[in-house]
């Protein structure tokens, strides 16, 4: 019999109506690149965190959009370090074993610092928007960073206070949460202004429930500071600029980018006018990429976005280019590198052969409820 | 060309189309319409539940505002007034209701006048800056805050802020714990209610977490459309799940609440029918795939039987046959082709039949049967053209027609003629040519030929036919040769005969007014010289007699071998040193019909013409004899008729002739020997005498090499044959014979003879000689044997003059012919006896023996 057996194009014909069928289930789906992010996200340092998650997840969901990168979706798994360096390393761990190839953060130098052994360890690159400590700079180590290591911050600060305000009583109030960024102008100051033969006072604290900001400001009162140099996140600062101003309505004060965010506004209320800051950061930069910037992360958050924001989504950019070239997290430093130069929301980011930026520096005060540039630095 | 579809697939395809279209029709419909309302309760009942969760918020929300408002007329009443019940009174009611974490008072100036619960840093903060402040004071109407981290609790928080009617604003720190209590009641695994606040940022969930993290939700397009004032109820994909998500807008905070349920839950019912529904598709695709295969070779298999027998026909195996078929349209087209088989094979039976026929008629004719296509190159021949091309078989197909032309300009001139073929496409014509064989012959062919038409009446090629027309074109020139014989014979004859008459009366008076003249005058030496000239020309007219045949001759069966031994002998004598003389007789070549003399006449003629040819250089005369049969067809056949010859072969190693020459020697008075030498009648006479005795007579000549004449004389029948006519040869007894005879030939070859015999022989060529040498010694001869017609003395006047002196010796003349001489006359001149020439040896030895028995 010629036909004893089904001819080839009867099994075809059986296969392609099953295929036909079944072809919704077997959807082809490449696996998406997946990256970290890393930061406080509750407490009352969580503002960098929040700010810096949102830039995240708004280049994340922009790059998603136009079909993520090297044909691949780019899932973003938040982590919240609780501002604990315990938490920090055990939430990063976690991230790592899912399988993330980078994690933007931390976004405290404390909590850096504190994941510094798995810096070392070098499984994942990390690519911080907002730590500023100098203990992490010029170290060829999987560590990157979109944010100036403070020191020339710091010592355009030590200027400004003591020669340009010509202060002499110093006191220099910083937030022992975080002391691998707030020690450094503790330091710079003791240095400066105590080794100079000014007066100088270092008075750490630690916020939390039942602390006492009118004590704080006793403390530092009792040091007759003729200016004040608070080295703390927003909140913190606020309460303390706050503190203060109810008993010295004129005393200088100074703060760190770290304060710079609506809330310091907000919650310092008029004890914030006048409060000078030396920064990396215009919050009303003229760019057309910092004002496109500012008018999507409204749209999406409702409200402005802060200086952590910028660097985040500036982070997650970078990352981006890295991850188009490659997913090896032992390549993507290099890639970056190699670019070294990128284009931020505010200007160039250039990318030194460490991994550490280098960013315009401004001069900002509070005037009229709003941050205000004096000067670029 | 697009490849024609096949008839099972689309058997198949259609069977499953059938099959399954009517499934997928209704199931596709069914879950449409299913879906369509199954959806629309679901999304309706999602609805539902996310405003009855909006509703409690509602009541809830409304009970802070009164709160607050009850507080303010309380704070400014004159029951509370100091600053000490004022915060008595605010720390009891936050006791006392749980909504509220804190409460202040802020002055018109942004100042912290009362705070709740009691925090004395708080007092006199500034929260002039703070967008509920200023909101709340520039409204006069209650705000809800977004959220924000409160800066005593360092956790999110909401306030609620009212116009005090002292100008402050008393704001209210909203517990977000009691706002997601309020959303944990109505979540469970599979559907839960969020709270937003206007910015989108979760303010209330059942777990913590992104309340903590102040999670803004803008990022799913339902809370964007939502927060944009489009609330209702979506699809969302969140966290990785699928939702029903309904919002409802609370329009007192701006807040959103969400009601979130798992996709799969709510059409879960919906999800399942679906399920059997593609299930029953699927398996009655499958079951209808079966079937239709199955069906589908029901109707291929038959008609796979039946093409596999169309292509064994095809094949040739006609008696391929189907089985029983399971349809009846099956059965009537098998039994339709076992009739077209059978027709087929008929007709190709037929077909091949005639083709065997015509192929052996082409092989069999003699004729070469040639095709050519346009360009001359040769597609098929028969073997016949091989044959007469005389090459192997196959070596012909590809050449060009005009190769095997004999020479280039043949060539040329067959190429140029083909080509006018081509191009003027004439009648077609017959068309002659000479061509070369394999063998290096030449040939001469007669082509006919014809045109090679397509269809479209297009010239594809020719058709030719050659005829080896060699032999016949020889034939021709035989018979030329023959008739032109014929008509000189004819002449010659009819002259002679004329000429023979007046020849006689020239001659008789001649010889009257010779002796009627006185001896020794010179009238008398003139009129000798007129009689000899006389006797010339009646010699000549009776080889011309000879020649035409008009002369009848006796003709008696004979033994050849005899007649040929004897010229032998008569010859041998003859035969200069220089010269072998190879003899081969066959005594049982057989009888013929013949008349002796003349026989010896031919062979004497061609052999004394061979001794001429080597006089020169000497060489080798043969002269063979032996029967030979020509059978029919035999090769021979085309030169002699079938039947049996005697063979009788002459050959020379001479100077040989050139074509010219052999074309001519036959004919009368052709001669190429010096003038005097001889007549040119020799080889005519032979010519004459050999058709005279039915033979055939072929030359071939090679000019240095020498000539080769062929006789054949026809046998008579064995039956019929005669005994030959038993040799008496008389011999002498020392007997003196005088020999004479102009020809020295004659006279040496007699003279030998007569000498075998027994006789003493003087023999002289000259008549006068002769008369001198008997009249020295008339005693001396016993008989005198002369010719008749000598210069000089004629043998007549010769035997007068030895009569005159002697009348008793025996005079025998011997003479070629006999008109001129007067046997009487002779008789009566004392002259005894008449030889008639050429003497055979018997009949000589006869006449001797009698005519000296009668001397004695």
């Amino acid at each position: 019999m010629i036909c004893a057996v089904p001819r080839y194009r009867d099994v075809i014909l059986l296969l392609l109506s099953v295929l036909l069928l079944t072809l919704p289930i077997a959807c082809l789906n490449r696996e998406p690149v997946k990256i970290g992010f890393s930061g406080g996200l509750t407490g009352r340092l969580a503002d960098l965190g929040l700010y810096g998650r949102n830039g995240a997840v708004l280049a994340v969901e922009e790059v998603n959009a136009r079909g993520g990168v090297a044909g691949r979706k780019v899932e973003l798994l938040i982590a919240d370090d609780k501002q604990d360096p315990a938490t920090a390393r055990k939430v990063d761990r976690e991230l790592i074993d899912k399988g993330v190839v980078a994690i933007i953060g931390h976004m405290t130098s404390a909590m850096s610092v504190a994941v510094l052994p798995l810096i070392e360890e070098g499984s994942v690159l990390y690519l911080s928007p907002t730590t500023a400590t100098g203990r992490l700079a010029a170290i060829d180590d999987s560590f990157l960073r979109t944010i100036t290591t403070n020191r020339i911050a710091i010592s355009h600060l030590v200027h400004h206070v003591l020669h340009e305000q010509g202060l002499e009583r110093i006191a220099v109030v910083y937030d022992a949460q975080n002391l691998p960024f707030t020690q450094a102008w503790a330091d710079a100051f003791a240095e400066s202004a105590g080794g100079g033969g000014n007066f100088f006072a270092g008075i750490p604290f630690v916020s939390g429930p039942g602390f006492s900001f009118a004590g704080l400001k006793e403390k530092i009162l009792s040091h007759d500071p003729d200016g004040v140099v608070v080295v703390a996140a927003a909140l913190d600062a606020a309460m303390i600029c706050q503190q203060i101003r109810k008993s010295v309505a004129d005393m200088p004060i100074f703060t760190t980018m770290w304060s710079m965010s609506p809330d310091f506004l907000q919650h310092g209320g008029s004890a914030t006018e006048g409060v000078r800051f030396i920064n990396w950061f215009d919050p009303k930069h003229s760019a057309a990429s910092s004002k496109k910037f500012r008018r999507k992360y409204f749209e999406r958050f409702g409200r402005m976005p802060t200086f952590a924001a910028h660097f985040a989504y500036e982070a997650a950019y970078i990352l981006f280019y890295a991850l188009e070239k490659t997913t090896d997290p032992a390549r993507l430093k290099t890639t970056i590198l190699e670019k070294a130069e990128f284009k931020g929301t505010q200007g160039k980011i250039i990318f030194d052969e460490y991994g550490d930026v280098r960013r315009p520096l401004y001069l900002m005060q509070v005037k009229d409820g709003n941050f205000t540039r004096i000067e670029k630095l | 060309m697009k490849k024609p579809a096949s008839l099972r697939f689309s058997l198949t395809a259609n069977f499953i189309l059938l099959g399954i279209l009517p499934v997928i029709v209704i199931g596709v419909t069914a879950l449409l319409i299913l879906g369509s309302s199954l959806s629309k309760e679901i999304r309706t009942k999602n609805y539902a539940l996310a405003r009855s969760v909006s509703g409690e918020v509602r009541t809830f929300l409304k009970e802070p505002l009164s709160l607050l408002n009850q507080v303010d007329g309380v704070v400014h009443s004159d029951a509370v007034n100091t600053n000490d019940t004022i915060n008595s009174y605010l720390e009891a009611v936050l006791e006392n209701y749980k909504f509220f974490e804190a409460l202040q008072y802020i002055n018109s100036n942004g100042k912290v006048e009362y705070i709740a619960p009691r925090t004395p840093e708080y007092l006199g903060m500034d929260m002039s800056l703070q967008p509920f402040f200023r909101e709340t004071l520039h409204t006069s109407k209650p705000t809800w805050s977004p959220t924000f981290i409160s800066p005593q609790t360092g956790a999110p928080a909401i306030t609620l802020s009212i116009a005090s009617a002292n100008s402050g604003v008393w704001v209210g720190y909203v517990n977000l714990q009691i706002l997601s209590r309020i959303v944990a009641k109505i979540s469970g695994e599979h559907a839960f209610a969020v709270i937003t606040d206007q910015e989108g940022t979760v303010i209330a969930e059942k777990s913590s977490e992104r309340v903590l993290q102040r999670v803004n939700l803008r990022y799913l397009d339902a809370v964007q459309q939502s927060i944009n004032g489009k609330a209702g109820t979506f699809t969302v994909y969140d966290r990785g799940d699928k939702y029903i998500l309904s919002t409802v807008h609370l329009p007192m905070t701006g807040w959103l609440v969400l009601f979130f349920q798992h996709y799969e839950d709510a059409f879960g019912t919906y999800i399942k029918i679906r399920r059997i529904l593609i299930l029953g598709v699927l398996l009655t695709l499958l079951a209808s795939t079966a079937t239709a295969l199955l069906r589908a070779r029901s109707i291929i298999t038959p008609l796979d039987t039946l093409l596999s027998h169309a292509k064994k026909i095809a094949a040739g195996d006609y008696d391929s046959a189907a089985g029983r078929q399971k349809f009846t349209e099956f059965n009537e087209l098998n039994e339709g082709f076992i009739a077209m088989a059978a027709a087929v094979q008929d007709r190709e039976k037929s077909l091949v039949d005639r083709e065997r026929l015509y192929r052996q008629l082409v092989e069999t004719i003699p004729y070469g049967i040639l095709e050519v296509d346009v360009s001359g190159v040769i597609l098929f021949n028969n073997s016949a053209l091989e044959r007469i091309y005389e090459v192997e078989q196959g070596q012909l197909i590809g050449k060009y027609l005009w190769e095997k032309e004999a020479s280039e300009d043949e060539q040329n001139a067959l190429y140029t003629h083909f080509q006018t073929l081509v191009t003027e496409h004439p009648d077609p014509s017959t068309y002659y040519f000479r061509a070369r064989t394999g063998k290096n012959r030449r040939i001469d062919i007669q082509a006919d030929w014809q045109y090679k038409l397509n269809r479209k009446a297009e010239v594809t090629g020719f058709i030719f036919v050659y005829t080896d027309i060699t032999e016949k074109k020889q034939m021709e020139d035989k018979l030329r040769q023959s008739q032109k014989m014929e008509a000189i014979g004819t002449l010659a004859g009819g002259i002679a005969h004329d000429f023979n008459n007046i020849l006689a009366a020239i001659l008789g008076y001649s010889e009257l007014v010779y002796d009627n003249l006185a001896d020794n005058s010179t009238d008398k030496e003139h009129q000798q010289q007129v009689l000899n000239a006389c006797r010339r020309a009646r010699d000549l007219v009776q080889h011309l007699l000879l020649f035409s045949r008009k002369q009848p001759y006796e003709k008696q069966p004979v033994e050849l071998y005899i007649l040929v031994r004897e010229a032998a002998q008569l010859l041998r004598a003859t035969v200069p040193a220089t010269i072998t003389f190879d003899v081969r007789i066959d005594k049982q070549t057989g009888v013929i019909n013949a008349n002796a003399t003349q026989i010896h006449q031919v062979i004497l003629n061609i052999c004394t013409n061979a001794l001429h040819a080597m006089e020169e250089r000497g060489g080798e005369l043969l002269l063979s004899l032996s029967a030979m049969v020509v059978e029919e067809n035999a090769e021979r056949a085309q030169e002699l008729l079938p039947g049996r010859y005697g063979e009788l072969i002459i050959a020379d190693t001479g100077d040989g002739m050139p074509p010219e020459t052999l074309e001519r020697i036959f004919e009368p008075f052709y001669t190429t020997k010096d003038k005097g030498k001889g007549t040119g009648m020799g080889l005519a006479v032979v010519h004459g005498i050999v058709e005279n005795h039915d033979g055939y007579i072929l030359v071939d000549s090679t000019p240095g090499k020498g000539t080769r004449f062929r006789l054949y004389f026809p046998l008579a029948a064995r039956q019929n044959a005669v005994e030959a006519v038993p040799r008496s040869v008389h011999c002498g007894n020392g007997q003196h014979i005088l020999v004479v005879d102009d020809e020295a030939a004659i006279v040496r070859s007699t003279a030998s003879n007569l000498e075998r015999l027994g006789y003493t022989t003087t023999s002289t060529t000259s008549s006068l000689e002769a008369l001198r040498v008997f009249e020295e010694s008339p005693n001396a001869f016993d008989l005198i044997l002369t010719d008749q017609a000598m210069p000089g003395l004629t043998g007549h006047e010769l035997a007068k003059k030895i009569l005159q002196r002697r009348t008793d010796v025996p005079v025998i003349l011997c003479t070629g012919y006999s008109s001129t001489i007067d046997a009487a006359k002779a008789k009566e001149d004392g002259i005894r006896d008449f030889l008639l020439k050429p003497v055979v040896i018997e009949t000589l030895s006869r006449k001797i023996a009698e005519n000296l028995a009668e001397k004695w």
